[in-house]
């Protein structure tokens, strides 16, 4: 019932190049099938590529090919396949339902019954076969367009802390270039008053100068940490290497960590913002070793290894198994640790490593393209 | 004889004897200079002989000036740091005696200045120890020859 139901609308295209077989086929066929025929693989390409049929029935052995040498035309172009093989033929079935025929009948033993289910059947496997298809290429679709989100979201993410920190730098300028100088001209003149005032006339004034003077020390100290808190000045005129001894200074005198050095020499980088996210990352790893390695010894290593320019931050402390920090998400913890360090580093096409155990210290390797990095001709 | 050139050195020392050091001053900021300014005209052995606001105007005024010392602050604008002005100046005048002067802590700058020829740095934001330190700078100029 179901077979008539579906033959109605089926077109067919018979390859046979026997006139009786091909008789004898239409026969069973009966009425419900629109049926074109061809004798030739030729023929069958051209009529496969003009108006797909919605199945072959294709004799194993034609004139001008071997009847399995369309099978992959119609697996391309979703079209199913029926083998007509006779008895003497088994290996070409095996290797026609290989390659893709979805079903095979052996001349002679055909039935009516037997071929309209055999092309039903056949029409359905390959209707699924589309289908699936094109959901997959959805998918990859959709995977892609993803992917493009991902990235765009990962751009978007570096783009927003270099801007970060560009307005950093730029407000801790305005303070150390302007307020501050601003703040030391006063003091001058504080001191100058002081001077400049007759020893009789001081008793009035002395009281004020004093509180003024300690006013403006006090506001010169504010604006001094401010300025490095938010980007040392000396990042802004100078190469890594004397930030790098500057930032072992602070941390020796702040934090009781006393940094070693092995600089293998000033590299200049090729860009301010490259030099300015290095420095700050080497600062985080540094208050890492503070706040969690459990020594007050670190080291900071620079140089150039193979091609990638380097810098590597090492501590003897406890260590800790980095696994779940190299799996972590920005919206883990609410952090952007070292997924923030990965992202920024990316932007540059820099990768971070991170080597570390409990009990056995910690070693974390920025490393970057050279011809990323720096600039040619190396030294500053 | 020997007695009498070591007294006549150190009243040149002492700067008794009228001599006065020529201070050139480079600093950008106007506030400061003038403070600087302010500072050095109530020495008496101490004059201005010129101010610059930028390396590139230092180097155009400086071999005019006659200066006996030179105030260098490290923060420049433009492309030439205070930090290339000394070096530059150390090439070009390797006897001038130069004081560095940086808001930063001296960490930052001290030895590195001070090991390109600087004669000394001091941070800004004490003014006592600034005008003592372009006075015993300039003593020792003036001293020396």
């Amino acid at each position: 019932m179901e077979a008539e139901a579906l033959s109605a609308s089926v077109r067919l295209l018979l390859v046979e190049d026997d006139e009786i077989d091909r008789e004898t086929v239409r026969r069973l066929l009966g009425d419900g099938y629109v049926v074109t025929d061809v004798a030739t693989g030729k023929a069958a390409l051209e009529e496969i590529g003009a108006v797909p049929p919605d199945a072959v029935l294709l004799d194993f052995r034609l004139p001008d090919m071997e009847g399995i040498d369309l099978i992959p035309y119609c697996v391309q172009s979703f079209v199913p396949v029926i083998l007509l093989t006779g008895e003497d033929s088994p290996e070409v079935i095996v290797q026609a339902m290989q390659i893709g025929a979805q079903d095979y009948l052996v001349k002679g033993h055909i039935g009516r019954n037997a071929l309209a289910r055999a092309i039903d059947n056949a029409i359905e496997k390959v209707a699924l076969r589309r289908d699936l298809a094109h959901q997959q290429a959805q998918l990859a679709q959709q995977a892609l367009a993803l992917e493009r989100s991902n990235r765009q979201v990962r751009a978007l993410a570096s783009a927003l802390t270099l801007a970060e920190q560009r307005e950093r730098r730029r407000i801790s300028q305005i303070l150390h270039d302007h307020v501050q100088q601003m703040l030391y001209g006063i003091q001058m003149r504080i001191y100058l008053i002081g001077l400049d005032t007759p020893e009789e006339d001081k008793t009035y004034i002395q009281e004020h100068l004093t509180e003024m003077e300690s006013l403006v020390e006090e506001a010169i100290q504010s604006t001094r940490t401010l300025t490095v808190e938010l980007s040392p000045p000396v990042l802004q005129s100078e190469g890594l290497g004397a930030a790098f001894s500057w930032l072992a200074n602070q941390m020796n005198r702040l934090y009781d960590l006393r940094v070693a050095l092995e600089l293998a020499q000033d590299y200049q980088l090729t860009s301010e913002d490259l030099r300015v996210l290095i420095f700050q990352l080497v600062r985080e790893l540094l208050f890492n070793v503070v706040k969690h390695a459990y020594t007050n010894e670190a080291r900071v290593v620079m140089c150039v290894e193979v091609d990638r320019f380097v810098v590597r931050v090492e501590d003897s402390g406890i260590g800790f198994d980095p696994k779940p920090l190299v799996e972590e998400q920005p919206h883990d913890s609410g952090g952007f640790g070292l997924y923030s360090i990965r992202e920024r580093l990316a932007l540059f096409s820099g990768e971070v490593t991170i080597v570390s155990q409990p009990g056995h210290g910690t070693r974390v390797t920025l490393s970057l393209p050279q011809e990323v990095a720096l600039n040619a001709g190396v030294p500053e | 004889m020997h007695n009498l050139w070591n007294i006549l050195n150190i009243l040149n020392i002492l700067s008794i004897g009228g001599d006065v050091a020529r201070v050139f001053i480079v600093e950008d900021h106007p506030v400061v200079r003038k403070g600087y300014v302010a500072f050095i005209r109530r020495e008496p052995e101490l004059e201005i002989c010129g101010e610059a606001a930028s390396a590139e105007e230092a180097l155009a005024l400086l071999p005019t000036a006659n200066a006996d010392v030179v105030v260098l602050d490290v923060s420049l604008p433009g492309g030439m740091s205070g930090i290339d002005l000394l070096r530059e100046l150390k090439q070009l005048f390797p006897k001038l005696p130069i004081l560095v002067v940086s808001g930063n802590e001296e960490a930052v700058y001290g030895d590195m200045v001070v090991s390109m020829g600087a004669w000394g740095y001091v941070m800004k934001g004490n003014a006592e120890v600034f005008i003592e330190a372009v006075r015993t700078m300039a003593a020792e100029t003036l001293g020396g020859q």
